[in-house]
């Protein structure tokens, strides 16, 4: 595919451009946060590394309305349902590469193929309509570990086009058909041998420097499922686990939500809402019972669901990107890396 | 080493080998810079894990085993005492029969957000050297020195520097030896006269993660009202507002004669919302318990205890 250049000063120039025929939405600081926020021409923080929330709020936002319903008072043939949609052509900005990754890993669970009969019909338009813009990684971020779970920080998975920063430059790669649209702009120059040149060389040194590469790996927690599952270590992180929802909140793969309606016999709105393992409520049941009554099974269920059965159903793909912000937010400093090397350690799994 | 961190595992390894307690509830080091885990130690062996430095936030009144056997020693911070005598206080816990309390002198805790902010871009803190005036952030390739006193988190800088007589033994001393400058008062972030809309901005990047009810010792129902109706006790506003304001007002007013404004709250909030600010808000318009300071006097009833709180507490 098709490399350019794009000028940094073209950069703002290029974005109102896309802000024209899409809903561009890039890095800013909002409150003291760095978050995608809706371009409005203001100076962008692409540089300041990993935006607080993940890019899952753009294919599962939280609150989404899945169906109205409008009850006629005459009679059923009036009766309307009408499924919500969001066509909005969305292009995000500056999303990096573990984030980018998380797409791929959160379809495999919510499209339907030859192995998942399952289909989310909510992700798959809004995955259809979303542009993913990447910005490669060349120095090592704050807290990230993607070298880990099998990404890089140059993967471009899960993206449309990829920019790197070249310094006065950046330097972009057109990775789909989709991307490829937004390229054909007279500010963008094709790239020549020595902008590649200075790519590889700015990627290697910056390998050099990422202490990603030298973390342990966390791999797909084989073994027997009764010794995992009985595991001491789950009661030991129990005993400072605060069981809030931070970890699955900030989570670009944490999909998993909750159906809610609002609303009356005459007329109302079905919607979903984002829902965490950490809370009681997850999987309490309307007769009472909760089959995962106790902390330690919730704890045990978020990384279980990470390192054993995401794997085990999807292509051997643990549920993680890498990103850190659930090791970075935790308030008592529970981290995934350690937890699946303490699996490895107790259950005899795949040592590599 | 600390001689603090030092005086602690020494003190706890002499509690568990002569069996005064079965446990000891502390902090110990995280693996990043910035974060240190509560932990229970329960051998003497495992006294070494212990550690303290300027970043115990959490309130360990917050971590108490609900199942223990023997005595429980808990190294605490202001803060935590004061949260220990309102668990007493309300009988969620027997200080007396259980408890092994040792006071730690707090110089306030610091905020690694506020240290990340100083610290500009996305660069990598590699470690972060405690000392009084400056704290060391070490970075790959160089290091920078930012004053203590601004990194302090905001529960820190108003902390009346008080703790209730509840301490077996003080650790390093009898208390802090040279106060903090702190502000006897800050500016109130919520103003008197605040509409709706204001309420919401304040709150508007809430998440519901309920990081700031987990975190918080009084908050221990076992069932939190939220929990009882799902997502549907934030009305019909949800779809595409982020509405939490009724989580926060209804918290606001059980904490209410029970917070202790440890800052717990604040630094576990992911996104930086100023949890404590309800309840000071509260307290504020509030004559009866402007004064009551709550966990500071275990003989002291909290005014909404009991039915005539000036003449119940003038007859004590």
């Amino acid at each position: 595919m098709d490399t350019f250049i794009l000028e940094k000063t073209a950069f703002q120039s290029f974005s109102g451009e896309v802000a024209r025929d899409y809903s561009v939405y890039l890095p800013t600081f909002q409150k003291g946060i760095l978050g995608f926020n809706p371009y409005n021409g203001d100076a962008t923080a692409l540089e300041e590394g990993l935006t607080r929330h993940p890019l899952k709020q753009f294919l599962l936002p939280n609150g989404d309305i899945i169906v109205h319903y409008h009850r006629h008072p005459q009679g059923s043939e009036e009766n309307r349902f009408s499924p919500a949609s969001d066509d909005r052509n969305i292009v995000v900005l500056g999303v990096r590469p573990c984030d980018a990754r998380s797409v791929g890993l959160n379809a495999m669970a919510l499209l339907s193929d030859s192995s998942n009969p399952y289909q989310d019909s909510g992700f798959q338009q809004r995955r259809r309509h979303l542009i993913v813009i990447g910005l490669g990684c060349l120095s090592p971020c704050a807290d990230g570990f993607c070298g880990s779970v099998g990404g890089s920080p140059e993967d471009e998975t899960g993206m449309d086009l990829i920019f790197f920063d070249l310094g006065d430059s950046y330097l972009v790669k057109v990775l789909t058909e989709k991307g490829a649209r937004l390229t054909p702009e007279k500010r963008f120059q094709p790239a020549e041998a020595a902008d590649i040149k200075r790519l590889s060389d700015l990627v290697a040194t910056g390998r050099k420097t990422f202490a990603a590469a030298a973390d342990p790996k966390i791999s797909y927690a084989e073994g027997d499922i009764n010794t995992l599952f009985n595991l001491p270590l789950w009661e030991e992180l129990a005993e400072r686990c605060l069981n809030c929802g931070i970890c699955t909140h900030l989570c670009p793969t944490c999909y998993c939500f909750d159906l809610l309606d609002h609303g009356n016999e005459k007329q109302g709105y079905r919607f979903r809402v984002l829902d965490s393992c950490m809370y009681q409520l997850f999987t309490q049941h309307a007769s009472g019972y909760n089959p995962r009554k106790s902390k330690a099974s919730r704890i045990r269920q978020r990384f279980m669901h990470k390192l054993r059965y995401y794997p085990e159903n999807f292509n051997q793909q643990v549920a993680c990107v890498g990103c850190g912000r659930c090791v970075r937010y935790c308030p008592v400093n529970i981290d995934i890396r350690e937890v699946a090397s303490q699996i490895r350690l107790h259950s005899g799994g795949n040592h590599d | 080493m600390d001689t603090l961190v030092a005086e602690i595992r020494q003190k706890a390894e002499d509690l568990l080998s002569r069996k005064v307690v079965s446990m000891v509830l502390g902090f110990t080091r995280g693996n990043l810079p910035m974060v240190t885990r509560p932990c229970i130690v329960r051998s003497p062996e495992d006294a070494d894990l212990l550690w303290w430095d300027d970043f115990c936030v959490m309130n360990l009144a917050a971590f108490i085993p609900p199942r223990h056997e023997g005595k429980i020693g808990v190294f605490a911070k202001r803060c935590d005492l004061r949260n220990l005598v309102i668990l007493n206080s309300e009988k969620k816990i027997n200080l007396h029969d259980d408890f092994y309390i040792m006071g730690i002198p707090c110089h306030g805790m610091l905020d690694s957000e506020k240290v990340r902010q100083a610290v500009p871009g996305n660069k990598r803190i590699e470690s972060v050297t405690s000392g009084k005036p400056f704290i060391e952030i070490m970075q790959h390739g160089g290091s920078q020195s930012l004053e203590r006193h601004d990194m302090l988190r905001e529960s820190c800088l108003t902390c009346s520097q008080t703790s209730p007589d509840i301490v077996d033994e003080w650790i390093t001393g009898p208390a802090d030896p040279e106060p903090l400058p702190h502000d006897s008062e800050q500016s109130p972030v919520i103003e008197p006269d605040r509409d709706a809309e204001s309420f919401d901005a304040l709150f508007s990047e809430c998440i519901r993660c309920y990081a700031c009810r987990e975190a918080c010792p009084s908050c221990y129902c076992e069932t939190c009202f939220v929990d009882k109706a799902g997502y549907l006790w934030q009305g019909p506003d949800i779809p595409g507002e982020k509405n939490s304001l009724d989580f926060h007002f209804f918290r606001a007013f059980h904490m209410l004669g029970r917070c202790t404004d440890c800052g717990a709250c604040e630094s576990a909030c992911p996104v930086h919302i100023p949890v404590r600010q309800l309840v000071l808000h509260l307290k504020r318009g509030n004559a009866a318990f402007q004064k009551y300071e709550p966990g500071l006097n275990p003989s002291l009833q909290p005014p909404d205890a009991c039915f005539c709180p000036a003449i119940h507490n003038h007859r004590k």
